[in-house]
């Protein structure tokens, strides 16, 4: 890493580090005002809990010496390192945050915080950095059979992604979310204007998302990767925006929103190999693949607050098998199986670990808030003040 | 006009209802209590001011319900209750009072106490329980199909995981008759906070989680004007 990568790297550890704004703004203006305290606290604490976690073992699991190219086994606590090491670790463990902090919000208005807290360490400590071993540490499996995912499309999103169904699955819907005669009621967001405000900040954060992924200046075209990562997000919109008009659908902006985040996270993977016309299809294809599976989420009454599992799951998958579909060179069969290898290999690691962890947290701990809870909301119960304390009124008062 | 009869129909209903307990002190007494708080229209008025008085003078909560019809009866007869108005009685009494003292300053103590004494005590759990009434009232009130919530509460007090099994028997007489809460008079308060979040689950799973919180909002708003909410405040339910 030369001077000039250097200082870029580290200006995209502050674009990504700022992306944590974004998915607390996002995830707590789509949360009913009594959980907005709580939304944003686990976003804020993911990120703390995480820094530690990835520094302490993350780093080391994820780009030390791999065994056999399935995990790193050295430097663990690192302490000695050049600045463009440091510069990578920090960049790093933004990265790892970023994988944290997307359960946060599927998972919102029904989770207990320390047991959330707890299942944030697991997956800044474990179910990332080794999945991303596999796909980023030069001796990664995955890398060395040819797998590409540029900036995280699969070993970030996806990861956040499966995470969150696990979470979700174990806790069960919010009260009432469902009726029992399978009717879906809508639990519209406290305020919408910082759920587009989030939208705003994730999208500035991306061109360092994907910006800082670069391998240097002289092989990648950093103009043609921050362009086609704008390109991504406006076609995610509009293939919403499409979609629901076709379907005679309401043109939510909420659901707007989340599909150009959608498309963001489809053109993660192959950012760096796209043309600006594939940036827009795969981006497209992006919106349309998270409002189809809201949808089918919600037949299967998977309660998912902020439609994480569409946004970074289901569009990560897309964004990760877009690669070999609209490839640089000529479409390779052996470069699709590879990328499919690498989604499922991600599911197969991701999913039943973060299940198996939430069952256990679940088991020990409780991870479900209890109904009494929900009803007065986890601003009170789980941290004792409110967000709004102008027009919510604390329940330890006598005054009426 | 109607409205001045329909209080002093009131007044003397109030009066036959309570004159076989009471003592005419205590009966004008009630008499102030009603003109203060509760000449409004209402069933659940009359419950709450039958409540009050009962609690507040020492008549067996048991006589709650009898005494409500009866009141019920005395305002829909089409002749009026063959007494005077007792608010006569209320003024004279406000007439002689300030004489009274005049003449017997130190008396002031010894009325004063015996009369203070029951209001402070008893009024708290009287009051979270009028508060009850008044809530889940309201709470019904906004509900449009009170018969579906029944249903819905009776199956949720059977479900084991939620562990209130313990409050079928008030859902089941509550269910029964609506608009009446003798069953809920002696309940303490941890247990009627846990009957009004049974009620939230129920109205989640009928109505959804945004007309349930739009709904206790709602009855919570009507609550707190009512008077006993300033002895307790509404909101402790929840």
């Amino acid at each position: 890493m030369n001077d000039l990568q250097v200082i870029w790297t580290a200006v995209c550890v502050a674009l990504v580090f700022f992306m944590q704004a974004g998915f607390a703004f996002l995830e707590a203006g789509a949360a009913r005002a009594k959980n907005s305290v709580n939304v944003m606290m686990k976003n804020y604490m993911d990120m703390c809990l995480g820094a530690v976690i990835f520094w302490a073992v993350g780093y080391g699991l994820m780009y030390g010496d791999s065994l056999g190219g399935w995990i790193g086994s050295s430097l663990f606590f690192p302490e000695e390192l050049s600045s463009s090491k440091a510069v990578h670790l920090a960049y790093q463990t933004m990265f790892a945050a970023t994988a944290a902090t997307i359960v946060s919000g599927a998972v919102a208005e029904r989770i207990h915080f320390t047991t959330y807290l707890l299942f944030s360490a697991a997956v800044s400590g474990i179910i990332y950095p080794v999945f991303g071993s596999w796909v980023w540490n030069d001796n990664g499996w995955l890398k060395q059979l040819g797998f590409i995912d540029f900036a995280g499309s699969t070993a970030v999103h996806s990861i956040g992604g499966w995470c969150a169904l696990a979470g979700i699955i174990v806790l069960g819907p919010r009260l009432g979310r469902y009726s029992r005669q399978g009717e879906i009621r809508e639990i519209p967001g406290h305020n919408l204007s910082l759920v587009v405000l989030g939208a705003f900040i994730l999208w500035m954060g991306w061109f360092g998302f994907n910006g800082g992924s670069i391998g240097n200046f002289a092989t990648d075209n950093l103009g043609m990767i921050l362009f086609n990562t704008h390109l991504g997000g406006s076609a995610g919109a509009l293939g919403a925006f499409l979609f629901m008009t076709v379907r005679k659908q309401s043109i939510l902006l909420s659901t707007t929103v989340n599909a150009s985040i959608a498309g963001l996270v489809s053109i993660t993977a192959g950012v760096a190999h796209f043309s600006p016309l594939a940036a827009v299809i795969v981006g497209f294809a992006g919106g349309i693949f998270y409002c189809i599976g809201v949808d089918f989420l919600d037949r299967l009454q998977l309660d998912d607050v902020v439609g994480a599992v569409s946004v970074h799951g289901i569009a990560g998958i897309w964004g990760t098998l877009a690669v070999a579909l609209f490839p640089h060179d000529a479409f390779s069969f052996k470069a699709l199986l590879v990328q499919c290898l690498g989604v499922a290999s991600c599911f197969l690691w991701t999913f039943p670990l973060a299940f198996i962890i939430f069952k256990l947290l679940d088991k020990v701990l409780g991870i479900r808030a209890s109904t009494l809870h929900e009803q007065r909301g986890l601003d009170y119960t789980e941290h004792y003040e409110v967000g709004y304390p102008e027009f919510q009124k604390r329940l330890d008062s006598n005054e009426a | 006009m109607l409205t001045m009869d329909v209080k002093k129909r009131r007044r003397q209903a109030a009066w036959a209802c309570f004159e076989s307990y009471l003592s005419e002190e205590e009966l004008i007494q009630a008499i102030e209590i009603l003109e203060r708080d509760f000449q409004v229209d209402g069933a659940i008025n009359v419950i709450a001011y039958v409540a009050k008085i009962c609690m507040e003078l020492g008549i067996d909560l048991q006589d709650h319900k009898s005494l409500c019809s009866k009141f019920d009866e005395l305002m829909s007869e089409k002749t009026a209750p063959m007494i005077n108005d007792p608010l006569s009685l209320v003024h004279r009494k406000k007439r002689v009072e300030p004489a009274k003292k005049l003449l017997q300053p130190e008396s002031i103590v010894v009325d004063e106490i015996p009369s203070a004494e029951p209001k402070e005590t008893p009024i708290t759990p009287a009051a979270y329980n009028l508060v009850f009434i008044s809530f889940t009232t309201s709470v019904l009130e906004y509900t449009p199909d009170q018969k579906e919530l029944f249903i819905m509460l009776a199956d949720l007090v059977t479900d084991k995981k939620l562990k209130s099994q313990d409050l079928a028997e008030f859902i089941g007489q509550w269910a029964n008759t609506p608009n009446s809460f003798t069953w809920s008079e002696e309940l303490s308060q941890q247990t009627l906070t846990r009957l009004v979040h049974l009620i939230y689950m129920g109205l989640c799973e009928v109505l959804g989680p945004v007309a349930a919180d739009d709904c206790f909002h709602k009855a919570l708003a009507i609550c707190e004007r009512k008077p006993e909410a300033r002895l307790f405040s509404p909101s402790q339910f929840l």
